[in-house]
């Protein structure tokens, strides 16, 4: 069995933390001119 | 803005991720986490809120140091009782803060202003939360437990992180952080706890948002007229709350603070009671460690152990009176936590009972529990929630 490679996970957790961060600074952009966020 | 798209709070993760390496070795870590906490406070919600806050801590602390040094007996039961008493009138003025601002209103403008204050104040510093909390920490110091110093303890009470949707954190737990070394900061701890956060913001700031996008539109009007406008509504608030509960847990892991998890797939539950225990987990567990437990060996050295079942049922339906009161403190909110306690109950019945029988340990009966299990719970939760539905929007039914 090969051996995990923790950089490669590492990569790609970071990849994906970028999206997140990106998808959330679209919606909150998005937000502030068009809509407002909130529960209740 | 909310706290957790404010560009401040996330300069005040870093200013503290920075300072709390820079501990000088004479300060203990919940202490120098304290102090930095107080000044991250100020910063976001102001000097006002944080003096007021931190008066109420140092006040809680000499009640509590008062107790550690008075004998066992009388007096000092009747101190526990009198600091219990105190902390929760405090927690029925914030329950109520805007009734007294309605009263006080129009007694003069001096009055109404600050009433007004007094309201905001409680709103800011979310109450209900530090009210837990206080609640914990009694607990815990009257049983005999370490008191920390004021600064720590205002530090355990309100860390900046969780103060806009909890979770409750446990003081025991708190404690302990002077007890062991100091975590090393690593790449990998780091990443993950940035993980974590960024999860919680996409999960609250984008599929919550968008769910209530697709189903209210731009006005953002809440429909709740029926039972599937309900569990729209509820699906919306796990998504939000649970985002919240992981931004708050990623904070807690970067800055090495003790943070419950809030959430463990509440939807895949096959009972309601399983329900409690996998949606809010920190709540649940404060109920259980700080009212259900006391309150069964309370009853059970009243009444005997030959009545600790029907004590053990008494106990669960007044604990979900409790944490409907905690969530509003109105009839409609302890009818819902009346309810969902009763079936909680009548669940242990019927389980108990179902256990003993043979069907209850076939392979196939367990898949179909499995099944159909999340959809009983999904029915019930929603049933018990459209109770409240319309008070929590604000419209009357």
């Amino acid at each position: 069995m090969k051996p995990v490679d923790h950089r490669l996970i590492l990569s790609f957790r970071i990849a994906l933390i970028v999206i997140k961060l990106a998808a959330v600074v679209v919606m909150a952009n998005q937000a502030s001119q068009k809509f407002v966020y909130g529960g209740f | 803005m909310s706290t957790y798209l404010n560009p401040a709070f996330y300069a005040a993760v870093a200013i503290l991720y920075c300072g709390l390496q820079l501990r000088p070795a004479w300060c203990t870590r919940s202490a120098w986490f304290g102090a930095l906490n107080l000044v991250v406070l100020i910063a976001l919600f102001g000097a006002k809120v944080t003096v007021a806050f931190l008066g109420f801590s140092c006040v809680l602390w000499l009640l509590l140091n008062r107790l550690c040094h008075s004998r066992q007996g009388a007096s000092r039961s009747m101190r526990e009782v009198g600091i219990y008493c105190g902390v929760t009138m405090l927690f029925l003025f914030h329950k109520q803060a805007l009734f007294w601002v309605d009263l006080l209103h129009g007694a003069g403008p001096g009055l109404d202003k600050q009433a007004q204050s007094i309201a905001s104040f409680f709103e800011t510093i979310a109450f209900a939360y530090l009210y837990l909390r206080s609640l914990d920490v009694i607990r815990v110091v009257s049983a005999g437990g370490k008191l920390l110093d004021p600064i720590s303890l205002s530090g355990y009470l309100l860390p900046f992180f969780m103060v806009p949707a909890g979770p409750v954190n446990v003081y025991s737990d708190h404690v302990k952080i002077d007890l062991e070394p100091a975590p090393a900061p690593n790449w990998t701890s780091f990443v993950a706890g940035i993980d974590t956060v960024t999860s919680g913001l996409f999960l609250k700031f984008v599929v919550a948002e968008l769910w209530k996008l697709y189903f209210t539109g731009l006005s953002g009007n809440w429909p709740a007229s029926g039972l599937v406008d309900t569990s729209i509504i509820l699906v919306y608030v796990y998504f939000d709350f649970f985002g919240y509960s992981l931004v708050a847990l990623g904070v807690g892991r970067l800055l090495g603070i003790p943070t419950p998890v809030n959430f463990k797939a509440p939807f895949l539950s096959t009972s309601v009671t399983e329900f409690w225990t996998r949606w809010h987990i920190s709540l649940g567990d404060f109920v259980r460690r700080g009212l259900f437990i006391p309150l069964q060996v309370l009853m059970v050295r009243r009444f005997g152990r030959r009545w600790s079942y029907a004590t053990n049922l008494v106990a669960l339906v007044l604990c979900f009176a409790f944490v409907g009161l905690w969530h509003r403190f109105t009839m409609t909110f302890i009818a819902w936590g009346l309810l969902v306690g009763a079936i909680i109950a009548l669940e242990k019945i019927v389980r108990d009972r179902w256990a003993e029988t043979d069907a209850s340990r076939t392979e196939s009966t367990k898949l179909l529990q499995r099944i159909l299990g999340p959809v009983y719970v999904f029915a019930v939760i929603v049933g018990t929630l459209h109770l409240v539905i319309p008070e929590l929007l604000g419209q009357a039914r």
